[in-house]
């Protein structure tokens, strides 16, 4: 009787048993047949990654040396001569190698304490682009936002055209990662996108927003934020670029921020307030100290914060009244740390200080105590 | 017989439904794990490390009687990788030297801290800040014991000074990218998310060179490797697939981040609980269904923290007794959520899941247990059925684990060689046989103390310490 006859006979053996029996019987079957596939391919996969990190520990440091030597070293290599010495590193040229030779040059770049102008020299020689486009092509989603990620590494601009491509995906990350890569890349209109943001910034927006403007502003290619500011409808993108604003220290957008100050939108509000300290504008000055009275707790803290800011010395009777009317602590806080590093002939802190008691009176030990790093 | 058929019923169906519920959670899980690995980089660690305005984060950890452990991980703790971030050491009031050693080594004085108590907890009686320029970020608050965790942690949060705390045990090694990881699914989320946790493992066998893990290896001991494998189990099957459909039961006490003011709102932790991540969890969704808020916890599938486990089967005793004894007191306390519309998913699948599969299990498997030896003894059992019955459930639980561990071996190779994961699987074999009935017994015993109202410690766990190279 052979095998298959013996599991029919099984089979229809079990068929006859108790519902229960059949159910533990085929779940039994079910679990030593998955376990023993698991096992295979955990055994599968384990192989292959050490046989992996076996080949990188191989050749990574030959490369390594060959690319410091093509990006810092006094020999000027040519494309060609880049390829073959690669190539005779790794033997014929394929995806996998060209992966590779990403890695170390991005680990080089990023790493490395020398700067090299010889990095698209290593670009070129192995066609990282048309590795790069081929993945951006034919892979699915998360390898395309992975690839995205590689150009703003590589700073790969002649592949702008395929990144708009994928700026309205209906995959989500690939949409924002797309329009990230955009604002880096895009030598045309790297703020096309700026307009087209619909919703409310999450906070990993804002961040990754930041760091591609900040890369436009220290090649002193950022544009004013100014009419972003002034035009976009969105309350969540206007706070990003009023704080993006006061970060990179746009004097020029004060005017439009102060009419900001009059939004309906506490968060815009309090925004703009914090930056119009940020940005010195202390012409401004007078009209958040009318306005502190009658705006939120929020508002009030911005007030103070950008008034501390100004540091001009006009503001004590006003620092003076605000504390001795605030009734949070949060408030008194703010007001308390304002005042000690605030430049006048008057010693506002020591002032405010001497008639307080309690937790109040702590409340300026603990500002004074230069020990305590974040207040 | 009617009894007797109910019962080998009752008994088969609730197994299945258990089998059914892993074979879901399975399921769930792969989906995250895949996302999660897709959709994240290292990249964006770098993007967030670099950033001027990442969140600040308070990293809060009480401390008990940890003399053996404190310097090396308040060192850890201290180096890690974040733009924006504090440590705070909560001393409840330990008996031996901690405080001193504290003191010592990180040149510590009190200062005039302007501590306010937006959640109660017993009297702090000082503030220890540091001289040495080189570890401004460290706060050491020195409280009087509140005979729990939750207590402690408390006093840490009202210290903090971030949107954001990170509550771990001060016996853990936190990877040095912990918070960069962890923090990313509150920033990426236009959902409020109110609290992340991640993985934990066993650090008993681990290579630890200044307070940090430099190689993975499975505990020697059996007690910690199997708890290695329970754990793994936990993070990456249970509450991986339960944070796809939001149904995150809890958040570690050993390693979670967290929305400060919303746990704030919610009472901070319970100063009375002996389950008090759990309670937290289940305090800040109530807050959040209360007031009408759509809220989110996230796990991420890495493994963050390395926690010395308990080396033999006592401490293990009287760690898993105080679990078990938590989690009856909290459906004491919670009593009104279970099976409560009202509290959405957590009233209708968080809780009841919890009841039924974690609370009532040890006490099923005993009354299985007791049901068998009365066979036994009395000559009426079916041993054919009864094996049957039994390579069911080990198959599957075997399965169950091996799964798991490639899971694990998915998210990051961790172990560096092959013969340390078959360490690992071999464990797989041997728990329900030595393990999983340790388990039950401390759970029965955990609910016998919590209702015959025998006082439960701390927490505390002797610990051998870590061996740093």
């Amino acid at each position: 009787m052979g095998i298959l006859d013996f599991l029919i006979e099984i089979y229809y053996e079990i068929g006859t048993y108790a519902p229960i029996i059949q159910v533990a019987v085929a779940s039994i079957i079910f679990s030593v047949i998955i376990t023993i596939s698991m096992f295979i391919y955990l055994s599968v996969i384990r192989y292959k990654h050490q046989k992996n990190i076996n080949k990188k520990n191989q050749i990574r440091p030959q490369i390594e040396k060959l690319f410091k030597d093509i990006l810092f070293g006094d020999t000027i290599y040519h494309e060609d001569e880049i390829y073959t010495e690669y190539t005779k590193i790794v033997g014929k040229l394929s995806a996998r190698k060209i992966k590779l030779a990403i890695d170390v040059l991005l680990e080089l770049k990023f790493n490395s304490p020398e700067k090299s102008r010889r990095y698209q020299s290593i670009v070129d020689a192995l066609r990282f682009e048309t590795y790069l486009e081929k993945k951006l092509d034919f892979s699915r989603g998360s390898t395309k936002m992975k690839t995205l990620q590689k150009l703003q590494q590589l700073d790969l601009k002649s592949l702008d055209s395929k990144v708009l491509n994928y700026a309205y995906s209906k995959n989500k990350e690939l949409r924002r990662e797309a329009r990230y890569s955009h604002l880096q890349l895009s030598e045309n209109d790297p703020y096309r996108f700026l307009d087209e943001i619909k919703g409310e910034l999450t906070y990993w927006d804002e961040i990754n927003l930041l760091k591609f403007l900040k890369i436009h502003n220290e090649k002193n290619e950022l544009s004013n934020l100014g009419k972003w500011i002034n035009y976009s409808e969105n309350d969540s993108l206007t706070v990003f670029l009023i704080k993006a604003a006061g970060l990179f220290e746009q004097i020029d957008t004060k005017e439009i921020i102060n009419k900001k100050t009059k939004s309906k939108n506490i968060a815009v509000r309090t925004e703009a307030y914090k930056t119009l300290g940020k940005l010195k504008a202390s012409e401004f000055e007078p009209k958040l100290i009318e306005r502190f009275f009658s705006e939120k707790e929020e508002c009030q803290l911005a007030i103070v914060n950008s008034i501390g800011l100004m540091n001009t010395g006009n503001a004590v009777s006003f620092l003076k009244k605000a504390y001795l009317e605030a009734k949070s602590i949060s408030l008194k806080k703010e007001i308390a740390l304002v005042s000690f590093t605030y430049k006048s002939n008057y010693n506002l802190f020591e002032d405010l200080k001497a008639t307080q008691n309690g937790f109040d009176r702590t409340i300026f030990n603990h500002i004074e105590t230069q020990l305590i790093k974040f207040k | 017989m009617f009894g007797e058929d109910f019962f080998e019923y009752f008994i088969f169906f609730y197994s299945t439904s258990l089998i059914a519920s892993y074979l879901m959670l399975a399921i769930f899980s792969m989906i995250t794990i895949i996302r999660y690995k897709n959709y994240n980089s290292n990249l964006d660690d770098e993007t967030l490390y670099n950033s001027d305005i990442a969140p600040g984060i308070s990293v809060v950890a009480p401390a008990y009687n940890e003399e053996k452990t404190i310097i090396t991980n308040v060192h850890s703790l201290l180096t890690l990788e974040y733009p924006l971030f504090e440590v705070v050491i909560v001393n409840d009031g330990s008996k031996d030297s901690t405080l001193e050693k504290l003191i010592n080594e990180f040149d510590l004085v009190e200062v005039p801290y302007a501590y306010i108590e937006r959640i109660k907890t017993q009297p702090v009686k000082k503030i220890l800040k540091s001289t040495n320029p080189l570890y401004d970020k460290l706060t050491v608050v020195d409280k009087e014991n509140g005979g729990t965790k939750a207590d402690a942690s408390n006093a840490g949060i009202n210290a903090s000074v971030f949107p954001y705390f990170l509550c771990t045990d001060v016996d853990c090694i936190l990877a040095r990218n912990t918070l960069l990881k962890m923090i990313k699914p509150i920033l990426i989320n236009k959902k409020k998310v109110i609290a992340v946790g991640a993985t934990l493992r066993m650090v008993n066998s681990c290579e630890v060179k200044d307070g940090e893990i430099v190689k993975v290896k499975p505990p020697k001991d059996f007690i910690p490797r199997f708890q290695e494998l329970e754990y793994i189990r936990a993070y990456l099957l249970s509450k991986m697939g339960w944070s796809l459909i939001n149904c995150v039961p809890n958040v570690s006490g050993g390693l979670g981040l967290f929305d400060k003011d919303i746990a704030v709102r919610a009472g901070g932790y319970d100063g009375k609980s002996h389950a008090e991540d759990m309670d937290l969890i289940t305090r800040m969704v109530s807050y959040m269904i209360n007031h009408r808020r759509k809220y989110k916890i996230e796990y991420i599938p890495l493994s963050c923290c390395w926690t010395e486990g308990p080396p033999d089967v006592n401490i293990l005793s009287r760690q898993r007794t105080r679990w078990a004894a938590g989690l009856l007191q909290l459906f004491v306390v919670h009593r009104k959520v279970l099976f409560n519309p009202k509290y959405k998913k957590m009233g209708l699948i968080v809780f009841p899941y919890a009841f039924l599969f974690e609370f009532l299990a040890p006490m099923i498997e005993l009354i299985g247990l007791l049901s068998i030896l009365y066979l036994i003894f009395f000559g009426k059992i079916n041993w054919d059925l009864a094996i049957l019955v039994f390579l069911y459930s080990y198959c599957f639980a075997v399965m169950i684990s091996i799964l798991v561990v490639i899971w694990d071996n998915i998210t990051f190779k961790y172990y560096q060689k092959f013969s340390e994961v078959l360490k690992l699987i071999m464990v797989a074999f041997l728990e329900p046989f030595i393990y999983h009935p340790l388990i039950v017994f401390f759970g029965i015993r955990g609910y016998f103390k919590f209702l015959s109202s025998k006082e439960l410690a701390w927490g505390t766990m002797t610990r051998k310490g870590v061996e740093t190279s």
